[in-house]
């Protein structure tokens, strides 16, 4: 690309003016203020445009720097260039109110509005950074090296050794971990501990759940019937219980009553009677006595003991039927045969009170004839009563002859006994029998007693077995209950945590997938500085032998070497000395510099034919390093060169070095 | 005779937990096992086997008096079931103390057990579990003992498992036996073997987004000699798992996928249950994600596999020897972009994303 003339509508402080310039080398010279920097910032904005920059940045940006004051509609102008061997005309307009660009292909007369990237494309789509970064140096704004030092460092490493220029490497990085940022916050950090937690309850409760007691073998599905029949059958076995403990009670209190408090009674009191009838020599033929003779004695023996004759039934009823009539007559006014009535009853009553002594009288007699037998005072006044008279002292005498050899004493105790149990004192064979019969029938009733008692123990374990029963299967039941109801409320309450376990593995699995995305970015950003670097390794050698060869070439050295760090860094090394940057004079860091931006243009920019424009750049150089870096730029740099200067010193060099050259005055 | 075989019921599952409509799908599965045991009434089926997992979980008593009045409902039709490895007989199972309808047969035995039902002239051999895996000597037991009387009865064997951890049996072995008929569970998806009279039902519903297609049960006729036997899959599933692929372009946008997607459920059916995945080139700027398509209908996963329309070639062409070129042979060097992984893929692209934004370059630097 060439750029051929230019026409300053207006700019800065200059307006109307048309320069023209040539292939080679332009060397545009003005003492200062000519507008030497005007026309370098014209050349390049006319190539890039001028936007104007945004808020306080705006006071002091290019646009306010050349925007004309008077005739501000005025601010642009037009740029001839030459793209392979095909004139374009780029016009400009600046002013924010009206900003334009035309680009005319001069051949085709083809007219392209407003379209920067055509622009782009046709100067070689070098991009605006690229170009001001490496072939586009304006007068130093700064003038300590260190500042120089920044912007070229910073300057090359937006480079970055890249084509476009443009790819801003810390910026992509930084928009990334923004990225990464803005995904971490939606990490939910508390789902994995909470998740553990939830597993450890959930084990927890698996862990209840299964060391819930163990339940029977086999389920018992009857037992509500099995309960009923039971509680049914305990009911009858009361009622029943009941009853045979009233038997039991009135038999026992009759044996009582004879008594007799237990078996062993019986025993004793059979013993004695054996003992007593032993020391006599009575045979044992008697009759034998029923049991069931026995059988009223006890319900109640007093009925028996207050028998009376047949006799005195008819003497009593005689002497009753007598005073009865006497009465009536006496009251039917019948005085003489109440009196007859009257005497007839007192016959009667006496024959009933003879009829009684008369029996009294046999008594004594019998006692009085039973001269072996004592009978003591406490049994007397009650024999009188309790005597049978069925049984008295003639039938012992003549059923029991041999009564006579029994001796007194045993006579009285078993008559005692006799009287005692049989109410008849009398000694004999009979009553000895009715004796035994009568100790049977009360050992039959003691049995009988035991019979009832065991019956009363049994239904009681009977009842108090089905009562455990019961017990046990409401305590079954109540287990069952209680046990569903547990293994209910575990479920439940597993249900609730397997519920909350769901959410937690959602959330677990959306920060995995946020963590897969975090990764992503973060090999992205990893990637992207390993490639910078890499790139800065791949590039270095190269530009450091590129940056030194320049160098040495326009320093004139024929050894040493310029390193650059990845980090921009630039040691100067020479004969085993490693010298860094800042301790160089400032023409010689400004030399450096220099060959570093033809360096990576050179290298980067091999196609690219945008112009060298240098403002103000050779101010430090002397003479020889200033003649050896024309010859330089004439004999390498395929494009054009600006090079504005206030001075004559390239003008002079370049005629004595018969350097080809434009002058253009300003 | 007729009857049913069914299993893996999974009564209490909320499948899906945590979308809009897993409670219903939970009320699903009891209403379908509702329509199995009437479908028994109505197919004059004398008897329904249900192969273990009637419950998905330990039951509670509540569950079981609703189950035991849906059998119960079903009468005279008799029901045998038995405990797989998801409601195994834990000690504190409700199971135990459950005094289940006269018509209800629970071989609840850990060893092989039998109940025979005269009325059907037919035996049921059966167990169930009392962990949640069978294995080794314990599968091995129930296994060994495996055998079918010549009593003239037919018999039908009952068995939950048929994996590694789940009484693992071989399928040779089995039909060698002689049983009239195996009904087997445990798989989730149904299978009917070639001439065999043995089968697996499957689940009568589906319970997650693996278990796609039919599901239903099997109404299985046995001929009185036993010589012959029909069978015949009823599916019976209220709604179903149903995966699409999406293509996208690089035009496509959130309102336009959004437009395919509704399409997509009413054609299909707005009950049944969507996996979603997204193929081809996007927008490099089009990020899509569940939540803005989730209104449209049942959708339990969007799976994007479309990969931003970066014209690798083309960008390598045009950052020759630059950072991007030398970023994108970082990733892609001599390789197809296919052979990535996905963070792998995925760092390329937001490093790609991030390098051009810090550029001038706009929309098309990207392709």
């Amino acid at each position: 690309m060439i750029i051929k003339d230019i026409h300053i509508t207006g700019f800065g402080r200059i307006s109307n003016k048309s320069f023209t310039f040539g292939p080679g080398i332009n060397l545009i010279c003005g003492h200062n203020e000519a507008g030497k920097s005007t026309l370098h910032s014209f050349i390049f904005h006319m190539l890039y445009g001028l936007n104007r920059a945004r808020g306080r940045n705006s006071r002091f940006d290019d646009y306010a720097k050349y925007c004309p004051w008077d005739y501000p509609d005025s601010f642009g102008g037009s740029v001839r260039i030459v793209v392979n061997n095909v004139p374009y005309l780029i016009e400009r307009s600046f002013n924010a109110s009206n900003k334009s660009l035309t680009i005319t292909n001069e051949i085709t007369g083809k007219v392209i509005h407003n379209d920067e990237k055509y622009l782009n494309k046709l100067i070689g789509g070098i991009s605006e950074n690229a170009f001001s970064s490496t072939l586009c140096i304006s007068q130093l704004g700064a003038n300590s090296s260190d500042d120089l030092a920044d912007l070229l460092k910073k300057k090359f490493l937006n480079l970055g050794a890249t084509s476009s220029f443009n790819i801003d490497a810390p910026r992509a990085v930084k928009t990334l971990t923004d990225k990464k940022k803005e995904l971490a916050a939606g990490i939910d950090d508390e789902a994995l501990t909470s998740y553990y937690k939830n597993v450890e309850s959930i084990e927890t409760v698996t862990r209840e759940l299964n060391s819930l007691r163990l339940p029977p073998s086999e389920p018992a599905p009857a037992i509500p019937k099995q309960g009923e029949d039971l509680f049914r059958e305990n009911e009858q076995l009361k009622n029943a219980t009941s009853s045979i403990t009233s038997e039991y009670e009135q038999l026992k209190s009759e044996l009582k009553n004879e008594g007799f408090e237990s078996i062993s009674d019986i025993t004793a009191l059979e013993t004695l009677h054996n003992n007593l009838w032993s020391v006599s020599l009575a045979p044992d033929n008697t009759q034998s006595v029923s049991a069931s003779a026995f059988k009223d004695r006890l319900k109640p023996l007093t009925l028996k003991r207050n028998t009376i004759t047949k006799s005195d039934i008819l003497h009593g009823s005689i002497f009753s039927f007598f005073v009865v009539i006497s009465i009536i007559l006496f009251a039917l006014s019948m005085p003489f045969l109440g009196v007859i009535a009257l005497l007839a009853a007192l016959i009667a009553g006496f024959f009933t009170v003879a009829s009684f002594f008369s029996e009294f009288d046999n008594i004594t007699r019998f006692m009085n004839n039973g001269e072996h037998y004592d009978i003591p005072d406490v049994y007397a006044s009650e024999g009188n009563s309790l005597h049978n008279k069925t049984a008295g002292a003639n039938s012992l005498s003549n059923n029991n002859p041999s009564n006579k050899a029994m001796d007194k004493d045993t006579a009285k105790k078993l008559s005692l006994l006799y009287k005692k149990h049989l109410r008849q004192a009398e000694v004999s064979s009979k009553n000895r029998k009715l004796f035994i019969n009568y100790l049977n029938y009360i050992k039959e009733n003691f049995n009988k007693l035991e019979d009832l008692k065991k019956s009363i123990e049994d239904n009681n374990n009977r009842i108090s077995t089905n009562q455990n029963l019961l017990l046990a299967l409401n305590n079954n039941n109540l287990d069952s209950a209680k046990q569903c109801w547990t293994t209910d409320n575990l479920l439940l309450k597993l249900d609730s945590l397997e519920e909350e376990k769901t959410k937690l593995e959602l959330s677990i699995q959306e920060n995995n997938k946020i963590k897969k995305e975090i990764e992503a970015i973060e090999l992205a950003i990893s990637t992207i500085k390993e490639v910078s670097a890499g790139m800065h390794a791949e590039y270095a050698p190269e530009v450091n032998k590129e940056v030194s060869a320049i160098f040495n070439t326009i320093t004139r050295r024929n050894c040493g070497e310029l390193l650059i760090s990845e980090k921009m860094d630039i040691i100067l090394t020479d004969s085993n000395r490693a010298i860094p940057i800042e301790a160089l004079s400032q023409g010689t860091i400004e030399q450096i510099y220099f060959s570093l931006r033809l360096a990576a243009a050179n290298m980067i920019l091999e196609e690219c034919s945008l112009p060298l424009m240098l403002d103000e750049v050779f101010a430090m150089y002397d003479n020889p390093r200033l003649a050896q870096t024309l010859k330089y730029i004439s004999s390498e740099h395929k494009g054009q060169t600006f090079i504005f200067s206030c001075q004559n010193r390239e003008r002079l060099i370049a005629e004595k070095l018969e350097i080809p050259f434009t002058s253009i005055k300003l | 005779m007729k009857f049913i075989h069914t299993g893996d019921i999974h009564l209490g599952c909320i499948p899906d937990r945590g979308t809009a409509w897993s409670q219903k799908r939970s009320t699903d599965i009891w209403r379908t096992l509702e329509n199995i045991i009437h479908a028994a009434n109505t197919q004059n089926a004398g008897l329904v086997l249900i192969c273990g997992d009637l419950f998905h979980r330990q039951p509670l008593m509540k569950e079981l008096k609703e189950v035991n009045h849906i059998f119960a409902s079903a009468k005279p039709v008799q029901v045998v079931i038995t405990a797989g490895n998801h409601d195994y007989m834990i000690p504190g199972s409700s199971y135990y103390n459950f005094n289940w309808s006269d018509n209800v047969h629970f071989l609840r035995s850990k060893t092989m057990d039998t109940i025979e039902l005269p009325e059907l002239n037919t035996v049921i051999h059966g167990f169930s579990y009392y962990t949640g895996e069978l294995t080794g000597s314990d599968a091995d037991s129930i296994l060994s003992n495996l055998s079918c009387p010549c009593d003239g009865k037919k018999h039908i064997l009952m068995l939950h498992g048929g994996d590694a951890n789940h009484l693992p049996f071989d399928y040779n072995t089995l039909k060698r036996i002689g049983f009239d008929y195996i009904a087997l569970g445990h798989i989730h998806k149904p299978l009917l073997y070639k001439n065999l009279p043995m089968a697996f039902c499957g689940s009568p519903e589906p319970l997650d987004r693996t278990e796609r297609g039919f599901h239903g049960y099997i109404l299985v006729t046995l001929d009185d000699d036993k010589t012959k036997f029909n069978r015949q899959f009823i599916p019976v599933s209220k709604a179903s798992y149903i995966s699409c692929k999406i293509e996208t372009t690089s035009d496509t946008t959130v309102t336009s996928l959004r437009s395919t997607v509704l399409r997509i459920i009413s054609e299909k059916g707005k009950h049944n249950i969507y996996s979603l995945t997204l193929i081809g080139k996007r927008s490099g700027e089009l990020h899509i994600t569940l939540k803005d398509i989730s209104d449209l209908g049942n959708i339990i996963e969007l799976t994007d596999e479309s990969t931003p329309d970066y014209d690798i070639d083309s960008l390598l062409e045009k950052h020759k020897y630059d950072l991007i070129d030398k970023y994108i042979r970082a990733f892609i060097n001599d390789s197809d972009i296919s052979q990535l992984d996905d963070i792998q893929k995925n760092a390329l692209y937001y490093g790609l994303d991030a390098l051009l934004d810090s550029t001038d370059e706009k929309g098309g630097a990207r392709k």
